[in-house]
C-alpha cells in the first residue's frame, strides 16, 4: 500500500509532535508524540474514529494551529517561527484547504468562491476570472459559473471548494473530512476526482476520512487512535 | 470586488438590513432636520440682530466706540451728509441713515418720566419699525412732524395715549436746556421689558432740533444681504478717509454680543444633541451589526484558512459597515429633504430670541449639512462595525472553522 517509491521529497514533517487543549480544568491530549513525514505527490488519508487526532494534525500541518511541543515543517518552513500575518501570506501561497461543511461564501456564485483566494494574491481580475473559469470546468462545474451555493448540491459544492483549494496552484491541499456530508456515490466521485487531481495537477493530498471504502483510494493510510500512530486494524482495506 | 462582496453581505439578511437602514436613516433624517432648524434659528436671530438692532455697519468717532470723550460734543460727526450721501451709492448699500441717542424727560402734565430717546428713520428703517409690535396706534402714523413711539413701560408710567402731547426736554450739546413738544404716534413693544420700559423712538430730525445739532453720532447702514458684509466694510471704509478724521467702521457681528453668545451657545447645544442622535444609531446598529459578524465567525475561520489577514477581515467588514452606512445615509437623506420640505411648506410660527415678532419655523437644507450629517453616521456604523469584528477575528482560527455548520 505504501508507494514511496514514486514520490519526491519530503513536504510535510511532524517531529514528535504534541497538542493539549485545555477546557477549563481538564486538558485533553490531542496528539502525542507524532511522527511524520508526507512527500511530494503523496494522497495520503489519516484514518481513524472521531477524537483519534486527525483533524488536530490537519490544522497543525494547515498551519491554523500550532502544536504544545514538537516541530511542525511544511515545504521546508518551520512554521511556529512566521508571525500571524507572515503564517497568513504562508497559507495562501502554499496550501488548499477543502472543508467537511464546504465552507463556500453564501453571497459568491461559484466562480467567485474560485477566484477568492486569488484575491488575497492580488492576481489581476481578468486572470483570476480566467483561471477560476477553468477550475471549474475542471471539476465538471462548466455549467454552474455563476451558481450560488445555496443552488447547488452537496457534491457540487464540494466540487467548488475543491476548485478553490486547486485554482492558486498551491503545493499540498488538506481535506478534513471532505466526504463526510455527502452520499457514498458522490464521495467516491469527489474522492475519485481528488485523486485524478492529484496525479494529473501534481498536487499534494491530505485528508481524513473515517470511511472504509474512501479509504481505498488513498495512496498511503496514517491510522491514528487517541493522538497516537497506530498499526493498520486487524481487516485489511480492498485497494 | 471586494465592494462586491461587502453588497451582498449587507444584504443577505434583509430584515436586519432593513432594521439598520431604517435606523441609520432615522439618524441622519433627524440630524439633517435638528442642524436645518438650528440653523435656520441662528440665521434668524443674526437677520433679527441686524435688521431690528444694529444695521449691518455702524460708523462713528472713535471716541463714542471707546467711551472716551470728554465733551459729548466730541462723538458728533460734522458735516456727514456729503460723506452719508456717498455711502449711501455704494452699490452693496441698501440704505444708510444718521442716529443720535440721548436721555431726556418726557413729560405729561402732572408726570415726568425719564428715557433714552433713539433716532428712528421711519423711511430708512422700516424693518426695525416694523419689528415694534404697536400695542397702540399705528407704525405708519409715525411720519412727518415732531412725532414719538413711546416704549409701553414709558408709555405707562406717563398715563399717556395716542395723540396726546408730551413735554420733551433734554440737553443741547452746548448744555442749555430745550424743550419740544412731541405727538405720541404710538406706543410699542420690542419684545424685551427692559427697553420697554425706559426707550423712546423719535425722528433724527427731532432729536437734532432739541439737541440744536445738525450733526449726527452715528451712521447706521444697512446691507443689500449680511453675505456683503465684507464687500460693504471694505467699500464703506475706503470712503472714510473722504470724511471728517477720527471714524471707525464696526461691522454686525463686533456690535452684538448677544447674538455672540446665543450662537456659541447653539453651537454647544447642536454638539450635544449631535452626540445623542449619534450616540442612538451607533447603539441601535452595534447590537444588530454585532449579531451578524457573530453569525459569521465562521466565515471568519474560512478566510482566515485560505490566506486572509486579521487586519483584511476587520477591514471587509468596517466596508460592509461602510456600505450600510452609505445606504442607510442616502435613504436618510432623501426622507429627511421630504420631511423638511413639507415642514417647510407649512406656514408654522413661533418666537424667537433676538426678534419680537414670531418667526416663520422654516429648516434649512444646505448641502454642508447633508455632508456632516452623512459623514457622522458613516462615521458610526464603520465603528459599529469595527468593535465586534475587531472581537471575532481574534478566536483561534480552528475555534473560528468550528462554527460552520
Amino acid at each position: 500500500m505504501i508507494q514511496l517509491g514514486e514520490h519526491g521529497a519530503v513536504l510535510l514533517q511532524a517531529q514528535d509532535v504534541c497538542k493539549t487543549y485545555h477546557l477549563g480544568e481538564t486538558s485533553v491530549q490531542a496528539l502525542q508524540h507524532v511522527d511524520l513525514e508526507v512527500r511530494e505527490g503523496e494522497f495520503l488519508a489519516l484514518a481513524g474514529s472521531s477524537g483519534s487526532g486527525k483533524t488536530t494534525l490537519l490544522n497543525l500541518f494547515g498551519c491554523l494551529d500550532r502544536p504544545t511541543s514538537g516541530r511542525i515543517l511544511v515545504a521546508g518552513t518551520d512554521v511556529a517561527k512566521l508571525d500571524p500575518d507572515a503564517l497568513a501570506e504562508f497559507r495562501a501561497a502554499t496550501i488548499g484547504f477543502i472543508f467537511q461543511t464546504f465552507n463556500l461564501f453564501p453571497v459568491l456564485s461559484a466562480r467567485e468562491n474560485v477566484e477568492y483566494p486569488m484575491l488575497l494574491n492580488k492576481t489581476p481580475a481578468p486572470e483570476r476570472e480566467k483561471r477560476a473559469k477553468e477550475a471549474l470546468e475542471r471539476v465538471g462545474l462548466a455549467r454552474f459559473l455563476d451558481h450560488r451555493p445555496d443552488q447547488l448540491s452537496g457534491g457540487q459544492r464540494q466540487r467548488v471548494a475543491i476548485a478553490r483549494a486547486l485554482v492558486k496552484r498551491p503545493k499540498i491541499i488538506f481535506a478534513d473530512e471532505p466526504t463526510a456530508n455527502l452520499d457514498k456515490k458522490t464521495a467516491v466521485e469527489v474522492l475519485t476526482l481528488m485523486r485524478d487531481l492529484n496525479s494529473s495537477e501534481k498536487v499534494t493530498f491530505v485528508f481524513s476520512t473515517h470511511d472504509s471504502m474512501i479509504l481505498s483510494l488513498a495512496s498511503r493510510i496514517f491510522h491514528m487512535s487517541d493522538g497516537r500512530q497506530v498499526a493498520a486494524p486487524e481487516t485489511p482495506h480492498a485497494h | 470586488m471586494r465592494i462586491r462582496i461587502a453588497i451582498r453581505n449587507t444584504f443577505r439578511n434583509k430584515r436586519r438590513t432593513a432594521l439598520n437602514v431604517f435606523m441609520i436613516a432615522s439618524g441622519v433624517a433627524s440630524l439633517i432636520l435638528f442642524k436645518g432648524f438650528s440653523a435656520n434659528l441662528i440665521l434668524s436671530i443674526r437677520e433679527g440682530t441686524i435688521q431690528f438692532q444694529y444695521g449691518h455697519l455702524q460708523v462713528a468717532r472713535e471716541s463714542l466706540w471707546k467711551n472716551s470723550a470728554e465733551n459729548p460734543n466730541e462723538n458728533l460727526i460734522p458735516d456727514y451728509q456729503g460723506l452719508l450721501k456717498r455711502i449711501q451709492d455704494v452699490p452693496s448699500v441698501k440704505s444708510a441713515t444718521g442716529w443720535i441717542g440721548f436721555y431726556g424727560l418726557l413729560g405729561a402734565k402732572d408726570r415726568t418720566v425719564g428715557a433714552q430717546l433713539l433716532s428712528l428713520d421711519p423711511v430708512n428703517e422700516s424693518l426695525r419699525l416694523s419689528n415694534l409690535v404697536m400695542v397702540e396706534g399705528k407704525a405708519a402714523n409715525y411720519t412727518g412732524g415732531q412725532k414719538v413711539l413711546l416704549g409701553a413701560g414709558v408709555a405707562s408710567a406717563l398715563r399717556a395715549k395716542v395723540g396726546d402731547n408730551l413735554n420733551l426736554l433734554g440737553y443741547t450739546y452746548d448744555g442749555l436746556v430745550n424743550a419740544l413738544d412731541v405727538e405720541v404716534a404710538g406706543i410699542f413693544k420690542s419684545g424685551l421689558k427692559e427697553i420697554d420700559n425706559v426707550t423712546a423712538m423719535i425722528p433724527l430730525e427731532v432729536s437734532q432740533k432739541l439737541l440744536d445739532t445738525k450733526d449726527v453720532e452715528k451712521f447706521i447702514i444697512y446691507l443689500k444681504s449680511t453675505e456683503l458684509t465684507e464687500d460693504g466694510r471694505r467699500a464703506v471704509s475706503s470712503l472714510l478717509d473722504s470724511g471728517p478724521r477720527g471714524l471707525e467702521i464696526k461691522p454686525w457681528y463686533e456690535l452684538a454680543a448677544f447674538y455672540k453668545e446665543v450662537r456659541s451657545f447653539y453651537n454647544l447645544y447642536d454638539a450635544v444633541i449631535q452626540l445623542i442622535i449619534l450616540s442612538l444609531v451607533l447603539i441601535g446598529i452595534l447590537n444588530t451589526i454585532g449579531m451578524s459578524v457573530f453569525e459569521r465567525t465562521g466565515e471568519m475561520g474560512t478566510m482566515r484558512a485560505l490566506g486572509e489577514t486579521q487586519r483584511n477581515i476587520v477591514r471587509q467588514f468596517v466596508l460592509e459597515g461602510a456600505v450600510l452606512g452609505v445606504f442607510g445615509g442616502v435613504v436618510g437623506a432623501v426622507a429627511g429633504a421630504v420631511l423638511a420640505l413639507v415642514i417647510n411648506a407649512i406656514d408654522f410660527r413661533a418666537p424667537m430670541p433676538g426678534a419680537s415678532l414670531p418667526q416663520r419655523i422654516q429648516i434649512l437644507l444646505p448641502i454642508w449639512n447633508f455632508v456632516e450629517a452623512l459623514a457622522l453616521t458613516l462615521a458610526a456604523s464603520m465603528v459599529a462595525a469595527v468593535i465586534p469584528a475587531v472581537r471575532a477575528v481574534k478566536l483561534e482560527i480552528v475555534d473560528a472553522l468550528r462554527r460552520n455548520i
